[in-house]
């Protein structure tokens, strides 16, 4: 499956989108929740003052209506509209919807009622009579409510209104019959434009400051954030990278007293652990450092192993100083290393001059000759310049083997061990110096390309029969 | 004509109403109750028009009993009285003895529904729901009970009659 590539964003654009969002929601909300509150505060405020203003108009009507003085009342009404403040209007509307007053319908229909003394109908009725608008004066003379307010915007004006039943009681029924549930409508409108606007102006001066506050949060919270958390990540990112390519010098060096500076001294303590585990695998095989996530003490495997050794080195040493000697033996041991672990092979360990090695890649016997015959050329072309005139033997063997954890509590290696690992070595102790021997085996494995010589048939130590043999001189081309 | 300000009248009782109460307040053997007025009440009033009215009321608010406080007769029913007022809208609905709906008194005064002491009901006979007035509809006109007013008990005296335009006297049957 296709490994999709992540889209990389950095940390500091997460949290400061994390922070910017929370703050403008928060913001958000506030504002709304204020503007609510603050619009239904208003609201609640005028209608209050409203309603006492028509509970005073409706009682004030009731006590002038009494006793046939309906005239006072029209002047109560018409006083009241020249009187009124600034921007509030106080209505009557009968109960058909138009405009009390404002004609001779209700005298005409009172006269009928009075016996001796009636009324004087009026001039003249009023020109462009108020009517309140049906669904209004629907709403307002229904049973279930005691009034109705509205809010309406009018030529950029506010405008908050209140209508409120007058009802048909027994004090009325002497001149205007029982025939109506109510009498008429109380309406009073008063304009809240200034009000609406200075909340509004108030709300905005809130608005803008709680932005302003936003941006220097945001602004502080990010650089905190940026020293205490993204600083300090990347330092333990960047030390990360290098060990990755190798470099192991680096450390983390954090002044947090949290989480994030344990974790840096986490990282140090896993960097020096990987810079000792990176050094040591120098010294010991790959097999061994498998081992230690292996719990396997011991297992059968198949492999191809190779043993080299240098040819005339104990009395080489004896005629050279001690430096030397282990500068040319290391020398030595060092390029071979070098060409086994380049075929595919792993250097088990060296003892004394001697190396051990096996193959378990792909074709393993194959890699093993071509180590084998990259090593005798090496030495052999480079012999007296580079290697001091020393040579090897090598001998290469394959088969079954047990692999394990091979020695004492205290000092042990995880190693090959086993009849085909002894053959081996009696190969390479066989083999002459620049010689390669290789097993019947692993002849059969290679005999395609094969040049060389054999089979021969060898005695060697531990091996009451004789073991067939060959020694390879080179590989077919293309091989 | 009666009927038809009924008609007008009844949906808006209901719509002013809250909603239905689990508790039966106004029990179906109401008619078992002594009356306020022997009288059927049959003089047209606004809201009613011009119906037949009888008037119950419980055993409890049999209790009630006017003292003088401040210089003025007052009533003061002891909660748990309930006055039923029958609404005939026609003579021969009276005939056949089927009010057209009951308008009720309860009172109540530790109610939050309550206003002014009492809990104004209506409801149609056979039908348990029983709809609470949130508004002041019906107490705009029984304010006039504790005035002076030229309805058939009248108030002369001015007494405080606990907005019940009948009050209660032991005379009653």
């Amino acid at each position: 499956m296709k490994k999709q590539k992540r889209k990389y964003t950095p940390l500091t654009r997460k949290v400061n989108g994390i922070i910017l969002i929370s703050l403008l929601l928060g913001v958000g909300i506030v504002a709304a929740i204020n503007t609510y509150s603050t619009l239904q505060e208003l609201e609640n405020e005028n209608l209050d003052k409203l309603l006492k203003l028509s509970n005073l108009v409706k009682e004030s009507t009731r006590t002038v209506m009494l006793n046939g003085e309906a005239p006072l009342a029209v002047d109560y009404f018409r006083n009241l509209e020249k009187n009124q403040d600034l921007g509030t209007t106080i209505k009557l509307y009968r109960s058909t919807g138009k405009e009390a007053f404002s004609d001779n319908t209700t005298i005409q229909e009172v006269n009928t009622r009075l016996a001796r003394r009636k009324f004087m109908l009026r001039d003249g009725d009023t020109v462009n009579a108020l009517v309140l608008p049906d669904d209004q004066l629907r709403a307002a003379v229904s049973p279930s409510n005691d009034y109705v307010s509205y809010q309406r915007n009018e030529s950029g004006k506010t405008i908050f209104t209140t209508n409120r039943w007058l009802m048909n009681r027994s004090d009325c029924w002497k001149c205007h019959g029982t025939g109506g549930t109510f009498r008429g409508v109380i309406s009073i409108e008063t304009d809240i434009t200034d009000e609406v606007n200075a909340r509004y102006t108030l709300f905005g001066l809130v608005v803008f400051l709680f932005l302003i506050l936003v941006a220097v949060l945001a602004v502080v919270l990010t650089q905190y954030l940026r020293r205490t958390v993204i600083r300090p990540v990347q330092v333990i990112g960047n030390v990360c990278e290098n060990v990755t390519n190798g470099i192991f010098d680096d450390r983390v060096n954090l002044k947090n007293n949290d989480e994030i500076g344990r974790l840096g001294d986490t990282v140090n303590k896993m960097v020096i652990g990987l810079h000792e585990r990176f050094a040591l695998s120098k010294f010991v095989s790959s097999s061994t450092l498998q081992s230690l996530t292996s719990d396997k003490a011991g297992e059968n495997i198949s492999l191809t192993i190779l043993f080299s050794d240098i040819r005339g080195f104990t009395s080489y040493s004896e005629h050279k100083k001690p430096e030397e000697v282990v500068e040319s033996l290391n020398k030595v041991l060092n390029v071979q290393t070098e060409i086994i672990t380049s075929f595919g092979g792993d250097v088990d360990k060296y003892v004394g001059d001697e190396i051990v090695a096996f193959y378990t890649n792909e074709n393993p016997e194959l890699s093993a000759c071509r180590s084998a015959l990259a090593i005798q050329k090496e030495l052999t072309a480079k012999s007296d310049s580079d290697y001091h005139g020393l040579s090897v033997g090598i001998g290469i063997n394959c088969g079954d083997v047990i692999l394990g954890l091979v020695g004492s509590e205290k000092r042990a290696d995880y190693t090959i061990i086993g009849d085909n690992v002894n053959t081996t070595s009696r190969l390479c102790s066989a083999a002459k110096k620049n010689q390669i021997i290789i097993a019947d085996n692993v002849h059969q494995k290679v005999k395609k390309q094969f040049r060389g010589e054999g089979p021969f048939r060898v005695k060697v130590k531990g091996k009451s029969a004789y073991i067939r043999v060959y020694i390879l001189t080179g590989l077919e081309e293309g091989a | 004509m009666n009927k038809l300000i009924l008609l007008i009248i009844l949906p808006g009782f209901f719509i002013a109403c809250g909603p239905a109460a689990r508790v039966v307040r106004v029990p179906d053997e109401y008619r078992s109750w002594k009356k306020t007025v022997d009288k059927i009440l049959d003089y047209p009033i606004a809201g009613h028009g011009q119906s037949f009215r009888i008037i119950y009321i419980n055993s409890i608010g049999e209790k009630v009993t006017p003292l003088e406080k401040d210089g003025r007769m007052t009533y003061d029913y002891p909660d748990g009285t309930i006055i039923v007022k029958e609404v005939y809208p026609s003579q021969e609905d009276l005939d056949k003895n089927v009010p057209g709906m009951l308008t009720c008194m309860v009172k109540d005064s530790q109610s939050p529904q309550a206003i002014n002491g009492w809990l104004w009901i209506v409801k149609t006979p056979g039908d348990p729901a029983e709809n609470v007035f949130t508004s002041k509809f019906c107490l705009e006109c029984h304010l006039d009970a504790n005035e002076s007013h030229s309805l058939g008990a009248g108030n002369i005296n001015e007494e405080f009659r606990d907005y019940v335009f009948f009050p209660y006297t032991s005379s009653a049957k």
